[in-house]
């Protein structure tokens, strides 16, 4: 069947109808994806060969790109999903599948519920605290992970003005530590910022109250990734033949679950 | 047949919680040498005060016995009450059925118990005490200040003109300390020489003050009122009686070397007067930088001095002063910036430190007052101010504030601004603290008048820019925008954590007055003692305690002047009479006591063969009571059959 | 002397032009590199987490292995397995809970109580040859090539495990000024060059390669020096995704610094294996005469 990232390419294309590569590209980092523009070249060009979507060679500053077609495949893959559903279950998956439809039917999302991370508000400029969300358990989890004491930060922010990284995150080293002391779970584990950690240790070089903020990043990336969910998939990792093992390794152990 | 009163305490809830009063009088009121037991809520009260001298009076008491809290807190204040009542103040025993009963058991009748067991103990105790009377010193009416900065020169200026003689001893040449570097202090930007020169002056003239400069504090021994202090006074190479101080010899000298007053900002030559209004305005030879005194050659200053005042064969001398109290005003240094890494380990000219950036803006500094690049010349157009470096730093610095950074790096800014107008200042900060009198007022002006920015995050690197300006790269953030900051600067100005002067260490030891872990000398407590050291007659004052503005530092001085003067002003010291005493029968002058003796207070008396006792120096330690191998050394109302016998009451 | 060398899995592979001339060197130098017998991966990364032991039994039983070899010391090449061994080697020596939960766990094994110590080459060129030593056996100065050095974050940070120190680092200019090279000081020489993510999102890493070269080149450098292969990988085949991204990016020749002994040293250049490197650096220093063939 479909890849999470070939479906999510095709919704790209569902909505767009012709769009080329970089296009898509952007769209997909304005929505918090990291990706990189070659992988989704590579994707596109595999998706075309299996006849799945649709390619138009234009000309383009004196030389010529591609663009994409929306291939209209409705028919095509829910037949292939119910084949599915029928060769791995037969009648009794159909009969579930018929059931969850009508069920939803309404709804507007299908989606598992996450657990055990507090939401924060729904509105996203406005914290409400409460003894609840300091004397966290989480944070307390982050603390026994990392070995730190979240509290000793006194957000002089001069992890963020070393930090390599730092101009592609969203939130600052620091504003993510403080949130972490104000209980502020979710912003964190959905920011781009500790998957763009890349454990330097210049922040823990220099921390004045020798806060080791490496290992608080790390115990952030654990809390997703002890929940044998992946930050991205290895199956769909394009590697190049020269590109070292200790890249490849240290970059699933940092990223994968 | 003794008639001892017992007043039994309920310190509030702090005894009666645990241990039943009670039941304590009762029990003690039996007691064949009791006369009188009472029990009342706050002994150390102005009533229960009254309650004790009534009943010596009433009852005809000839001991008290207070049953209260540690002595530590009200023993004084009992001794001094019943000397009121007309009865020896060494009559008196307090016995500590708090910190050592009910604060330490839970159960009410052990507690109880107790409490009637430490009682019988002191009165065995006092059944055997002697009337004491305290011991009378003569005081020595001169003051020793140590350091000749604004806080030794305040201090010195109020002891002197309350009629007594002081003694100003300064290690530099000149007084006038850090305030002769600045160019102008905050909030009123009062030009610091201006206001710091009168006072320079009247120390100067003042006929009890005199000053030893370029000199140092070399052994201290004795004790309040009769301090013995030796005091080196270095060779300046110069005969200060003869010379005029009319600078020719610098005038003419070869040599030039990076000035220490200027903070290697600028030169001085290798005979010199570090600044124009110093005070004496006397100069002194630098020898490891003189050509004479490396080659043997060029003597110019010797042939130029008209008066014939240069000797290069001058040796130190060491000189012995008499005084009654000595107070402490060292000063604070700046830490070193070669000790951070991140901001060049301190070899990019063009970073540097606040006391440096005050001698760029000094009118009579190595620039004339005018804001130039160290490196270049150049007049900076980007100044970047780094509040907090070694500061709040426990992992790689000083873990404390230091106070003043905050203020003189907003007056730099100022000042700069004012110096540079279509210049740009930028002050990294974490905390801003301005809680002095117009402090507030005067960073809000900085901020909103001189349009500087302020920037809430700190500095992670500063580095050297590739092109041929020189430019420094400084990497910041702000948090409070949520974006890393990244300023290519002219010039960078490091708020250096204050420290204590260079040799504070060596100097307390042979006060023996304790310093902390950073070298700041340890006041006696830090609310309600803050000007003195355990020491008694040793005072501390300015930044030799802790990091302080001016206003505080002469609000000190004075506190630690008056202080002194309530010894000073004394005509006799009254010593407490519970030391050590010598049983002229058994002693068979072995002199082993004073062997042991930590405060020299035992000496063999060669006529009569026996040991003695400095009632002035001992100060009951009882080392020398253990170490008698006859039993000849008792020490006052502690004497081995006392407290045998206090032993055998409780066991 | 002999030296217990752990290589790690890419200096066998993909960075075999790290590893090669290293050995070749070091013989020179008087003393042999021998590959530790039966040695595991590291794990190239130490495990941040303080509350999983699991991720430390790789280097632990790489030290085992080292002491089964009745040496002391343990001399490796590549940055991310020296500060992987080092850092679990600190845990076993400072927490004794972790360091005997640790052993028995691995019953198989001997106890490790932290007497291997784990030596990077570099520190071992400066410690024990001394960079006088070096410089008596240079037999092809490098003319005064201009070097500038690149050390990436592993091999400084955190303190207590770097080589030299984290904010003005000196060891391979040293070795660099030994070579009759000309160091050049870049202040971005301990900035991180994106590291592993490389892999999967390298807009990061283009623009960390674009900001240390550009400024190794406008400070005059003819070439950049690492001692790390991932830095090597960033610094060198990223050039091609930089220039795609930057039109005017200047590309710049990367060289390990064990190519630059062995060139120095007077070794075939033929071992440096210049074909692997995606920027040739081979007429830069054809152009310096220091090699015989472009």
């Amino acid at each position: 069947m479909l890849g999470s990232l070939e479906k999510r390419i095709l919704s790209v294309l569902f909505k767009e109808k012709k769009v080329t590569a970089r296009d898509i590209f952007r769209k997909l980092r304005a929505e918090g994806i990291a990706i990189t523009y070659v992988t989704v070249n590579t994707v596109l060009s595999r998706l075309y060969k299996r006849g799945m979507v649709n390619r138009i060679t234009e000309p383009y500053r004196g030389s010529f790109r591609y663009t994409y077609e929306y291939k209209d495949l409705k028919e095509e893959l829910i037949n292939d999903l119910l084949g599915d559903v029928n060769l791995l279950f037969g009648e009794e998956g159909i009969d579930l599948l018929k059931v969850k439809l009508d069920a939803e039917k309404g709804t507007e999302k299908m989606v598992v519920k996450e657990k055990n991370i507090p939401i924060s508000d729904s509105a996203p400029m406005r914290i409400s605290l409460s003894r609840n969300k300091i004397q966290n358990s989480i944070i307390k989890k982050i603390e026994d992970i990392s070995g730190q004491k979240v509290l000793s930060c006194y957000q002089c922010g001069k992890c963020s003005a070393g930090c390599p990284m730092v101009t592609l995150m969203d939130l600052l080293p620091n504003q993510i530590i403080r949130l972490v002391q104000l209980g502020q779970i979710k912003d964190v584990t959905d920011s781009k910022t500790i998957w763009l950690c890349a454990s330097c240790f210049s922040c823990t070089a220099r921390c004045p109250k020798g806060v080791d903020l490496a290992k608080v990043m790390e115990a952030l990336r654990l809390l997703i990734l002890r929940k044998s969910t992946n930050y991205i998939e290895p199956s769909e990792l394009d590697i190049d033949e020269n590109l070292p093992q200790i890249a490849l390794v240290s970059n699933l152990r940092k990223k994968t679950g | 047949m003794k008639r001892i009163g017992v007043f039994v305490c309920h310190c509030g809830l702090n005894i009666s919680e645990t241990v039943d009063v009670k039941k304590v009088v009762d029990i003690i009121s039996k007691h064949p040498n009791v006369a009188y037991a009472v029990d009342y809520t706050y002994m150390c009260s102005d009533p229960g005060q009254e309650m004790i001298k009534s009943a010596i009076k009433e009852k005809k008491l000839d001991g008290v016995i207070v049953a209260a809290c540690s002595p530590t807190l009200h023993e004084i204040t009992f001794r001094n009450a019943i000397a009121t009542a007309g009865l020896n103040p060494y009559q008196f025993e307090n016995a500590n059925i708090r910190e050592q009963c009910s604060w330490v058991h839970k159960d009410k009748n052990t507690a109880t118990d107790k409490a009637v067991e430490i009682i019988n103990s002191m009165i065995e105790k006092l059944k055997l005490n002697q009337s004491l009377t305290a011991i009378n010193i003569p005081i020595t009416k001169k003051a020793l200040v140590i350091g000749g900065g604004i806080s030794g020169m305040q201090t010195a200026l109020d002891i002197a003109n309350s009629g007594y003689e002081v003694l100003i001893v300064e290690k530099t040449s000149s007084i006038g300390g850090r305030m002769s570097q600045l160019s102008e202090t905050f909030p009123t930007l009062d030009c610091a020489s201006c206001i710091l020169t009168p006072k320079t002056v009247e120390v100067g003239h003042h006929p009890k003050i005199k000053l030893l400069t370029y000199s140092e504090v070399e052994e201290v021994e004795g004790y309040l009122g009769n301090f013995k202090v030796k005091i080196r006074k270095k060779a300046p190479f110069v005969d200060w009686d003869k010379c005029t101080g009319c600078g020719l010899c610098s005038e003419y000298c070869p040599t030039k070397v990076p000035s220490e007053f200027d903070r290697n900002m600028g030169t001085r030559k290798a005979i010199y007067i570090p600044f124009p209004q110093a005070v004496p305005k006397k100069p002194v030879i630098d020898s490891k930088n003189c050509i004479y005194f490396n080659t043997g050659k060029c003597r110019l200053c010797e042939k130029q001095c008209p008066t014939g005042a240069i000797d290069y064969d001058q040796k130190e001398t060491f000189l012995k002063e008499n005084v009654g109290v000595i107070i402490v005003a060292t000063g604070f240094d700046l830490l070193s910036k070669e000790n951070i890494g991140e901001y060049g380990y301190g070899k990019y000219k063009d970073v540097i430190d606040g006391l440096q950036f005050e001698r760029l803006l000094s009118a009579s500094g190595p620039t004339a007052g005018k804001i130039k690049r160290p490196s270049d010349g150049k007049i900076p157009k980007e100044v970047v101010f780094v509040q907090c470096v070694g500061s709040r730093d426990p992992e790689h610095g000083m873990p404390y504030c230091s106070k003043i950074c905050c203020m003189y790096t907003a007056k730099h800014a100022l000042l700069y601004k004012h110096a540079v107008h279509d210049g740009q200042a930028y002050v990294f900060y974490i905390d801003i603290r301005s809680g002095g009198k117009g402090y507030e007022e005067f960073v809000q002006r900085a901020i909103e008048d001189e349009k500087i920015v302020y920037l809430r995050g700190k500095v992670s690197r500063i580095f050297l820019d590739s092109g041929d300006d020189g430019k420094l790269i400084v990497w910041g953030v702000d948090t409070l925008a949520g974006k890393k900051i990244e300023i290519s600067a002219d010039l960078v100005v490091l708020a250096m954590a204050a420290v204590p002067n260079v040799g504070v260490k060596e100097l307390a030891k042979k006060l023996k007055i304790s310093t902390d872990a950073h070298g700041f000398i340890t006041e006696a407590h830090p609310k309600l003692r803050p000007v003195e050291t355990l020491t008694a007659g040793i005072f501390l004052t300015g930044c030799a305690q802790a990091p302080k503005d001016i206003p505080e530092t002469v609000a000190q001085a004075s506190g630690a002047a008056a202080r002194a003067i309530t010894f000073l002003s004394k005509s006799e010291l009254e010593m407490d009479p519970l030391i050590s005493t010598v049983d002229e029968e058994i002693c068979a002058g072995c002199g082993v006591c004073v062997e042991v003796c930590a405060y020299k207070a035992r000496e063999l008396n060669e006529i009569k063969k026996i040991a003695e006792v400095n009632e002035a120096l001992c100060i009951g330690c009882g080392a020398c009571i253990s170490a008698c191998p006859s039993n000849a050394s008792i020490h006052k109302n502690f004497t081995k059959e006392q407290i045998l016998r206090m032993i055998e009451e409780v066991t | 002397m002999e030296l217990c060398y752990y290589p790690g899995c890419t200096l066998k592979t993909t960075a075999k032009n790290f590893g090669i001339p290293a050995i070749a060197s070091i013989e020179k130098l008087g003393h042999k590199m021998v590959e530790l017998p039966r040695w595991n991966c590291c794990g190239t990364v130490h495990s941040l987490a303080s509350d999983d032991l699991i991720h430390q039994l790789a280097p632990v039983r790489t030290l085992i292995r080292v002491l089964e070899t009745r040496k002391d010391k343990v001399v490796t090449l590549c940055a991310m397995c020296y500060n992987t061994l080092k850092q679990a080697n600190k845990i076993i020596l400072e927490d004794t809970e972790k360091r005997d939960r640790i052993n028995n766990f691995l019953d198989e094994e001997k106890n490790y109580s932290g007497n291997v110590s784990v030596v990077h080459l570099l520190e071992f060129l400066r410690d024990e040859v001394g960079f006088d030593e070096i410089k008596n056996k240079v037999k092809r100065p490098l003319n005064g090539l201009k070097l500038s050095p690149y050390y990436g974050c592993l091999l400084l940070r955190p303190e207590g495990i770097g080589i030299d120190d984290s904010e003005a680092p000196q060891i391979m200019e040293d070795l660099i000024t030994a070579l009759g090279g000309e160091a050049v000081d870049s202040p971005f020489k301990s900035e991180c060059c994106g590291s592993y993510h490389t892999v999967d999102d390298i807009e990061p890493v283009i623009e960390r390669t674009k900001m240390i070269i550009d400024d190794s080149n406008s400070r005059g450098a003819d070439a950049i020096v690492v001692g790390c292969p991932l830095c090597f990988y960033n610094l060198d085949y990223r050039q091609l995704d930089t220039k795609e991204k930057y039109k005017e990016f200047s590309s710049i020749p990367v060289f390990y610094f064990t190519q630059i002994l062995a060139i120095a040293l007077g070794l075939d250049e033929t071992i440096c294996a210049f074909d692997d490197h995606f920027v040739d650096p081979r007429p830069m220093l054809l152009n310096k005469k220091l090699v015989l063939s472009g």
